[in-house]
Order: C-alpha cells, then sequence, then structure tokens
C-alpha cells in the first residue's frame, strides 16, 4: 500500500461527495402470533432451549405443514399500511439450501407470488437547512416466511448446539427497492417501520431480541451515473445505529476502493460493532442455487374482497393519520404531532387528554415535557404512567383558568399527583394552599415593598436597563411564597415603575 | 441433452451427495435420459397457459392460531443422532 492510497477513515470530502450511495434493506420481522407458521408449537422469544418444538418442526417425517391464519391476517395488515396490492391468489415455495438450524434442508417462503406487491413507506429526514425532507421508499414485494432455529457455538466444545424454538416462527420480510441514498435515511426507514408494525401490533419490534433484522445492501456511483455499481450485502443487523454505522463505513469502504483505483466484488459482508468496519467473509461462498419450487405439501391461499375488507375495516389508525389528525384537528405544531406519534399508547393518551380538555397545545407540552422527564428518569413507559388522562386533564384545567400558576403546577402538583395519583388536582391544590394569589391588593403591597427595598435597581430600570424587569418579578413571586400571579405581577410593576 | 461432469458435480453438491468417480458414468446416462424424457415435455405450446403449481382446487387450508407444544424436549432430543438434555448436537459449523 502506498502513502498516496485513501481509506475508508482518510478520505477527502470532496471525493466522497462525488459519489451518491444507493441502498436497498431487506427487513425481516417476526409476527406476534401465538402459534408457528405452518405448526401449532408456542411463538414465543426465550424459554429453556428446544421446548417450544414439535415433530413438524424437527421435519420428522411424516409431518404436514398447516398454515397459521392469523400470520396471513398480519401480513395483509402491513400491506394495507404500506399501499401495497394484495395478492388475491398467493402460494408457498420451497427454499432449498442445507444448514443445521433448517432441519427439513429448505425453507418454506415465496417467491413467484408473494402476498404484497409494491407499497412503501414515507420517511422524513432532514436537509442541510434542517427542513425536513420526504420521501417514499418503495417496497418491491412483502412476503411469509418462517424462520430458522438458532445455532449456539461453544467455544469449548467442538460440536455447534442447536435450539429449535425460533425454528418455524412467522416472519414478513420487506423487500425494499433500492431507493435509499443516506445512512441517516436508512436509521429514519428502519425506525418508521418498527413504529409501524408496532402500532399495527403485528411484532414487538424488538431488535435486541431479533424480532427485527435487516440485511442491507450498499452500492456506490458518480453521481449523473444511471447504472447502479457493484453492490455488498450486509447481513443480519439488528441494531439502528449500526445499521447507520454500516452504511457509512461500506460507502467510505467502496468510494475509496473506486479512487484507489480497486475493483469491487459483489459479496456478502459482516459489521464488527467493536471497530465499526465490515469485513468480507473469509470462505469463498459458492453463488447460492435456492432452486424455489411451490411447496406441494401447501395448497394455494385466495383472499377474498370481502376478507382483505373485513381486516382493513379493524385496523388501528396508522402514526402518519395520526400526525396529520393532531395537526389539523388539534392544532398543534408537527413537531408536536411527531413525538406524540412516536409510540401508538403515547398517541392514544393524548387523544384521551383531547377528550377531556380544549386546551390541546397545553395538553401537548405536558406531555412532551413534564411527562416525558417522568417516564425517561424512572424507565417507565406512557401505558403505566400512574396519572390518568382525567387526572392531567383536571390539572391542565387549573393552570388555564388561573388557579394555580404553571410553576406550582409542575414543581409542585405533579410531582404530589405522582405519588398519590388517586388524588383529585383541585382537591389537591386547595388542601396545599396552593391557590394562585390573583388579589390586586396583596400583590401591590407586595411590589412596592420590593421596589422600595432596591432603589438603586429601579432607577437604573428607569435609565433604560429594562433586563432588570425579571429581576422584580422573581422578588415579588419570592414574597408571595411563588403564588402571585405573573401576569399580575407584571402589569402591577409595569404600572408602578412607568 | 448433455450433462457434463461439472453440472453433475453440482448438482451433487447441492444435495450433499458424495459421487464417486467409478459411479459417474453411470449418473451421467441415467440424468441424461431422464432429461431427455423431459425434453419432449418442451414440445407442447404452453403459450398462454398460466403454470399449474398444485394438483387440486383446494385453497385455504389453514387453521387458527392455538399454541399447543406437540413434542416435549426429551421426545424430541430423542430422535437426534446426536444431543445433551438440552440441544441437538451436530459437527461444528463454521462461518
Amino acid at each position: 500500500m502506498t502513502s498516496t492510497e485513501f481509506t475508508p477513515t482518510e478520505l477527502p470530502d470532496e471525493l466522497l461527495e462525488k459519489y451518491e450511495t444507493v441502498i436497498g434493506l431487506e427487513v425481516h420481522c417476526q409476527l406476534l402470533t401465538d402459534s408457528k407458521l405452518f405448526a401449532s408449537d408456542t411463538n414465543r422469544f426465550g424459554g429453556e432451549p428446544n421446548t417450544h418444538i414439535s415433530p413438524l418442526t424437527l421435519a420428522l417425517p411424516g409431518t404436514l405443514p398447516k398454515l397459521n391464519q392469523k400470520a396471513v391476517e398480519y401480513a395483509v395488515r402491513l400491506g394495507l399500511a404500506c399501499g401495497c396490492d394484495i395478492s388475491r391468489h398467493t402460494i408457498f415455495d420451497r427454499k432449498n439450501y442445507f444448514y443445521p438450524d433448517l432441519p427439513k434442508g429448505y425453507q418454506i417462503s415465496q417467491d413467484k407470488a408473494p402476498i404484497c406487491v409494491g407499497g412503501g413507506v414515507t420517511v422524513t429526514t432532514k436537509d442541510q437547512e434542517n427542513n425536513p425532507v420526504e420521501r417514499t421508499i418503495r417496497f418491491h414485494h412483502i412476503h411469509l416466511e418462517e424462520d430458522a432455529g438458532k445455532s449456539v457455538h461453544d467455544g469449548s466444545s467442538s460440536d455447534t448446539q442447536l435450539d429449535y424454538n425460533r425454528a418455524g416462527t412467522p416472519l414478513v420480510e420487506m423487500v425494499s427497492e433500492p431507493d435509499l441514498r443516506s445512512a441517516e435515511e436508512t436509521g429514519a426507514f428502519v425506525t418508521e417501520i418498527r413504529r409501524l408494525v408496532r402500532y399495527l401490533d403485528i411484532s414487538d419490534g424488538n431488535m435486541e431480541e431479533g424480532s427485527l433484522r435487516c440485511d442491507v445492501n450498499v452500492s456506490v456511483r458518480p453521481f449523473g451515473q444511471e447504472e447502479y455499481g457493484t453492490k455488498v450485502e450486509i447481513k443480519n443487523m439488528n441494531s439502528i445505529r449500526n445499521i447507520m454505522r454500516a452504511v457509512e463505513y461500506e460507502r467510505r469502504r467502496q468510494v475509496s476502493a473506486l479512487e484507489n483505483g480497486d475493483a469491487l466484488f459483489q459479496e456478502t459482508r459482516m459489521f464488527d460493532a467493536e471497530t465499526g468496519e465490515t469485513y468480507g467473509m473469509r470462505v469463498k461462498e459458492t453463488m447460492n442455487d435456492y432452486r424455489y419450487f411451490p411447496d406441494p405439501d401447501l395448497c394455494p391461499v385466495e383472499l377474498t374482497e370481502e376478507r382483505v375488507q373485513a381486516i382493513k375495516s379493524q385496523m388501528p389508525a396508522l402514526p402518519r393519520e395520526l400526525r396529520e389528525k393532531f395537526v389539523s384537528q388539534y392544532g398543534i405544531p408537527a413537531y408536536d404531532a411527531e413525538l406524540l406519534t412516536d409510540t401508538r399508547d403515547m398517541a392514544r393518551y393524548f387523544e384521551e387528554l383531547c377528550g377531556l380538555t380544549t386546551h390541546y397545545k397545553t395538553a401537548s407540552n405536558w406531555l412532551m415535557g413534564p411527562v416525558r422527564s417522568y417516564l425517561n428518569e424512572s424507565g417507565t413507559e406512557i401505558a403505566a404512567f400512574p396519572l390518568t388522562p382525567g387526572t392531567l386533564a383536571e390539572l391542565i384545567e387549573l393552570i388555564e383558568t388561573q388557579v394555580i400558576s404553571h410553576s406550582v403546577a409542575t414543581q409542585k402538583a405533579f410531582p404530589a399527583l405522582l405519588e398519590e395519583p388517586g388524588r383529585s388536582p383541585r382537591e389537591l391544590a386547595e388542601a396545599s394552599d396552593w391557590l394562585q394569589n390573583r388579589n390586586t391588593n396583596e400583590l401591590e403591597t407586595l411590589v412596592e415593598e420590593v421596589l422600595q427595598s432596591m432603589p438603586d435597581k429601579v432607577k437604573a430600570y428607569q435609565k433604560g436597563k429594562k433586563g432588570l424587569m425579571g429581576l422584580f418579578v422573581g422578588e415579588v413571586m419570592k414574597k408571595s411564597k411563588g403564588k402571585g400571579d405573573p401576569k399580575m405581577i407584571n402589569q402591577l410593576l409595569a404600572q408602578k415603575l412607568n | 441433452m448433455k450433462i457434463d461432469r461439472e453440472a453433475l458435480h453440482k448438482v451433487a453438491h447441492l444435495a450433499r451427495l458424495e459421487v464417486k468417480p467409478e459411479e459417474e458414468a453411470a449418473l451421467l446416462a441415467s440424468m441424461e435420459s431422464v432429461l431427455t424424457w423431459m425434453e419432449q415435455l418442451d414440445e407442447v405450446d404452453t403459450e398462454g397457459v398460466e403454470p399449474l403449481t398444485h394438483m387440486t382446487d383446494e385453497v385455504n387450508n389453514w387453521r387458527e392460531d392455538v399454541a399447543k407444544n406437540a413434542l416435549s424436549r426429551e421426545d424430541g432430543l430423542g430422535n437426534a443422532p446426536s444431543h445433551d438434555e438440552t440441544y441437538i448436537k451436530v459437527p461444528k459449523v463454521i462461518e
């Protein structure tokens, strides 16, 4: 290697910027059915190894697969949410390869007639000026298939150990078109898919446990060139951060190779999370030859219009629909709507809250401010948040009608209610003597006391140091023990000083 | 249809079969005769005919999503050539 060669880490930006990155994903997502795709054994993560098994899962002779109706319904739900064409006639194919985690010697998948065709997901990223940019990433198709078992490589042993609990778990595989252009966009795409499958209640989307994982195809080409470059597939990614890191590294590796005049090979690479680099598999991979053919053990699935409509009618609202509704119906900013629809439970809580108060913006501020801080600090999900929407709505009414001040509400009432979630905010505020002092005479006295106690500051203010107003307000507030109405204090001070 | 040695070994490898040199000639002849016979099917004009994927008209032979573990671990492992109390064991798979 000569000193003039570029490396992924030492690559001038102007060279990097000559190339466009092209990314396509295969996203595998485990479906939350009770039983497996073609057998009745339990579909659940964890559990003692080899306890969720059946003769079919172990490929014992004489067994026949029988399709799980729920898995079909879930795949249709996803397809409808992504605007796919739902295939009215779909079949299953055998994908043949030998690997011990697949006892049959083939995986039941879909090749020629996948259950959903086309469609896509819209992702939002930021441009250089921080403005939101929306792009729709198209799907080639979505198909159903079964997951494989797990190989456990125990370092000390000369054997590979096999756990078949996962074998046969229903998966949907979403195959995107090569529409993604950056690591950031890829991250946003996977995030949106995870949100979507959770909203649809078809998967827990848990990437650490492998419920959602991706194969990432990356290539680069000079801007303006129409043909795609040589692509590399990075297998089995199960964290959004690592997906983004792998895309960024791979893009730099490919550009530096091209700039060095080296050839790129179509290959499978792995990502090392420790080093942040991808590496080729040492073993030379013979081209896979899966020899797909229709599985004769499984008859076709015919979906009638009525069945598809029935599934459609039971679908929950999607994040995008809720975002639009929150902006148009409740008049909250798009940014707030984005955060409030991050999880379905949060969106549901906000909707309930908006049914109980008309101060939508205040409601949104409460959820994104104090409530979110509490959830983060205590590691709680909104579903387990102690205060009901009714209690929070009552607290919001107390603030909006100026019965208590905002600061008392956040600093005193909210923590106290978390201690005693059953208590009525109004009753608590009265019992704790937190009601806001809106008595003009009392406040006027306090204002005068404060101004008399700091004549120098008053002079300075009158000479133009208007920033001192905050100090005066703070002092009066202190004297009122935090109960003075800040608006009235401001007005009274302005009258006295001007 | 002619089959060469390379094609024979490719098919054998995909099926994880070991072919001894003295078996090659017989296997080549056998595969060729099968494929020659299949070639006759190619003579039929299938323009505009949908592929026949299944032999009956049966559709939607599916089941309700009800979980039931049909096999105990002990019974499941018992059929494997090599196992311990928890896992089925196979010769080490190197990635």
